[in-house]
């Protein structure tokens, strides 16, 4: 179910109603029904998936709790870790892996060729797997009790604001809130209506207005020059924080309401003056579950700074494996990992540069450029993210680069007209304002802001039918 | 003061709610009244003059009801029949992309009204399970009629969005707006006359036209085994029944011109016969032009005249008609 349908609107209404009404020791009930049906709304069969996934963790966690051998423990957790990672293997990669096996295979000369799985992709896998797995390795690493409670386990793995695209939890964390009492509160409650209403305005005007001109430059980029080959470029990053952004605001608004409190997934991340800072502002959750559970058990940076590099270029290059079965997303995390090692192998030359240069006078000016070289830095990263293929990303850097400015008016609107064009851009300039208000207002200004969104909403909406959130696909 | 839910509920939530309802009525009424009757020559437009609730055609006089033509098809309907050379009480309705599946479903619509002139339907040889753009439809959307055609799940359409009165125009107020406001009559180069819309081109362009008789070359070759694609008997049979179920008014069933080249294209059998079929009615007349002598420069493609050829066809239609001068 899409947070952006008319299914979702008539179901958190009902779901909000039966669960206000419920007494609290049936209120979890109440959300586990909600949230497998919220599953099962796309695709019923593979909630088993979710089941198998979060009944392995459960016992694992289980066993691991009851042994006394550390060896034991090891074995449990690695035999629970390896399915984990199997049923992600077999449902997002084996298509992936067996295509370059037969590949080499080939180009080896061998008649030897694996038969293509084509499996269709669980909605959310790569979220619910990470959930469950941090829940067992956390177990065994003695950070957060067993929980006992079946329910609240599998509600743990379900709950439905962050079944399909996070943000990615910790049993700490979550489960506890699980057994809280839920208590009314009206700001909190305000707050959470105000954050869906920005979050649908962010995905409905925003993402999916860029969508189509970002697919226009993509699909066709020799028909645009250079120019509006690279606003397609800065597009698709304003697109891409929009949806996913978006998708979280609407998640984290939901939970607000149900008096959950989820972990933040974004803070201002073209904002960041580096690209260590971008990391530490843009899908949060995913970013610590990488530091806690690949980056610092591979050695963090405990053994010295080309150790730390290398170990960096890992946790990036498996962060960009992670969010799909592509090259392009290998090459985009490992670029990612090569800007920050850059970053901080020309730190200290930048600083004497800047007190050579007097610069260091002008923290403004250098914090300026600094957003703006790490937002040019995201973007570039964001075309191998963005494109199909690594010739179509190679294609799209070359239409940039080539410098060819000749173009036609049509071309500047990126196959859009100028009615629509005109509107994008000043509602980017609203999006733009948006990040300016402040945490703390009014319950009339937040009622204000609601109403001013509510209406660009209601007007500017894009409904074409192919609204899926992006991050639904990882 | 506590503030309780029943406080978020009366001041803030349902107020918010009532000024999205009343957002979505806005948008509703604007489009409905405003945009829609304004843009001349698009599809929507035309279906609402004819059969939307606030119809102008709708108040007809007595000469009106008589005789007006009322001209149904899909692409090759609305571009090559151009209605001032027919007739100047014809309206050209034709829709692109719209195969049987659709024009069925506008000839019932077409019944139902008052009207009581000729109805000039365009007849394809191929016919496809589609019925053009949906958003054409939106403003004559709570008809029985055309619920039932976008129902048909030959037309496979998420209709979620659109069951409901507030929420049918959601995301398209931008697109009725371009529609507004860059008027397809204020467009240069483009004839918009009585439901007709086509670009004028002052200089034939021989490139595009060769590259469509390439790819008629290249698509008759793949069907050289004698394959072809096969028509829907069961929307031929739906269209035979609405039409002999309304002996009071008289259909011409007329084919547009197509280019030459499209003859060695293989035809499936049933579509070939059944114009003569349905002309066994009596109330229906079959004209099919002898376009043979049509020179290139009439035709935009392989299966659809331009301008210059649009105006021979209709004068030469127009004059049939005028004279009552059919040949089986």
């Amino acid at each position: 179910m899409l947070f952006n349908s008319v299914q979702f609107f008539v179901f958190l209404p009902v779901f909000l109603f039966c669960y206000f009404l419920s007494p609290h020791r049936f209120r979890w009930m109440v959300l586990l029904a909600a949230s497998i049906y919220f599953y099962m709304s796309w695709r019923p069969e593979y909630i088993l998936l979710i089941f198998f996934c979060a009944f392995l963790n459960y016992f694992s966690a289980i066993l691991i709790q009851q042994s006394v051998d550390d060896r034991r423990r090891k074995l449990i957790l690695t035999i629970s870790v390896i399915l984990n990672l199997s049923v992600i293997f077999v449902f997002k990669y084996l298509g992936f892996f067996t295509g370059i096996f037969n590949t080499a295979s080939s180009a080896a000369g061998s008649s030897l060729n694996l038969p293509m799985v084509n499996l269709l992709l669980p909605v959310g896998i790569s979220f619910f797997t990470f959930h469950t797995m941090s829940y067992t390795i956390d177990v065994y690493r003695k950070e957060i009790p067993l929980e006992k409670h079946v329910g609240y386990f599998i509600l743990f793995v379900v709950f439905w604001p962050m079944l399909l695209a996070g943000p990615i939890e910790r049993g700490a964390h979550l489960i506890p809130q699980f057994r809280k009492k839920y208590r009314w509160d009206f700001d909190r409650t305000v707050s959470g209506c105000q954050r869906i209403v920005f979050g649908l305005f962010k995905k409905a005007v925003i993402a999916d207005r860029l969508a189509p001109m970002v697919q226009t430059t993509y699909s066709q980029p020799e028909n645009f020059g250079s120019l509006a080959t690279f606003t397609a470029a800065v597009f698709f990053s304003i697109q891409i924080f929009c949806d996913f952004s978006g998708y979280c605001d609407i998640a984290l608004g939901c939970a607000q309401i149900l008096d959950f409190d989820l972990f933040e997934n974004f803070n201002k991340p073209y904002k960041a003056g580096s690209i260590r800072e971008f990391w530490s502002r843009w899908h949060m959750s995913l970013s610590r579950w990488f530091r806690d559970y690949v980056y610092i058990p591979l050695g963090g940076n405990r053994h010295g700074r080309l150790m730390q590099y290398r170990n960096l270029l890992i946790t990036f290059l498996v962060s960009g494996l992670w969010h799909g079965a592509n090259f392009t997303y290998i090459v985009w995390g490992g670029l990612h990992g090569l800007f920050q090692i850059a970053g901080s192998e020309t730190e200290p030359a930048k600083n004497r540069f800047y007190r050579f240069s007097g610069l260091s006078r002008f923290p403004g000016l250098i914090n300026a450029t600094g957003i703006l070289l790490t937002f040019l830095l995201v973007t570039f990263a964001w075309i191998f993210f963005r494109a199909q293929n690594i010739t179509q990303a190679l294609q799209i850097i070359a239409h940039i680069f080539r410098f060819k400015l000749n173009m036609g008016f049509k071309e500047i609107m990126l196959g859009e007209g100028l009615i629509r064009f005109t509107i994008t851009i000043g509602l980017l300039a609203i999006l733009l304002l948006s990040a300016f208000i402040p945490k703390k207002i009014s319950v009339l200004s937040s009622w204000l802001l609601s109403l001013f969104f509510l209406v660009l909403l209601i007007f500017f909406g894009i409904n074409d039918g192919n609204s899926a959130f992006i991050y639904f696909q990882f | 003061m506590r503030k309780t839910p029943a406080h978020f509920l009366a001041f803030y939530l349902l107020p918010l709610l009532a000024f999205a309802a009343l957002g979505l009525e806005l948008q509703y009424r604007g489009i409905m009244h405003v945009l829609v009757p304004g843009s001349e020559g698009e599809n929507h437009q035309r279906l609402a003059r004819f059969y939307g609730p606030n119809a102008p055609n709708k108040a007809l006089t007595a000469i009106e009801t008589d005789s007006t033509i009322i001209m149904l098809g899909s692409s090759r309907m609305h571009i090559s029949y151009y209605p001032p050379l027919i007739s100047s009480r014809a309206y050209n309705l034709g829709i692109d992309n719209c195969g049987l599946a659709g024009s069925n479903r506008l000839l019932e619509l077409e019944y139902a009204s008052d009207r009581k002139g000729p109805i000039i339907f365009n007849y394809d040889y191929m016919s496809w399970p589609r019925v053009g753009d949906v958003l054409s439809y939106l403003p004559i959307y709570d008809q029985a009629i055309i619920q039932k055609m976008l129902r048909d799940p030959e037309v496979n359409i998420d209709r979620s969005w659109y069951r409901y009165r507030l929420t049918r125009f959601y995301g398209l107020f931008e697109t009725y707006l371009s529609y507004y406001l860059l008027s397809n009559k204020a467009k240069k180069n483009t004839v918009v006359e009585q439901g007709y819309m086509n670009p004028v081109h002052e200089h034939w362009d021989r490139g595009p036209f060769d590259a469509s008789i390439a790819a008629r070359e290249a698509f008759n070759n793949m069907h050289r085994n004698g394959t072809y694609d096969v028509v829907s008997v069961f929307r031929q049979n739906e269209l035979y029944n609405l039409v002999s179920a309304h002996p009071e008014r008289k259909i011409y069933l007329i084919t547009a011109p197509l280019h030459c080249s499209i003859c060695e294209t293989p035809t499936d059998p049933n579509a070939l016969t059944f114009p003569y079929k349905l002309a066994g009615l009596k109330h229906v007349k079959f004209l099919e032009p002898n376009t043979s002598q049509y020179p290139d420069s009439f035709f935009h493609n392989t299966t659809h005249v331009n301008f210059h050829g649009a105006k021979a066809f209709s004068k030469w239609l127009g004059d049939t008609l005028r004279k009552g001068n059919f040949e089986r």
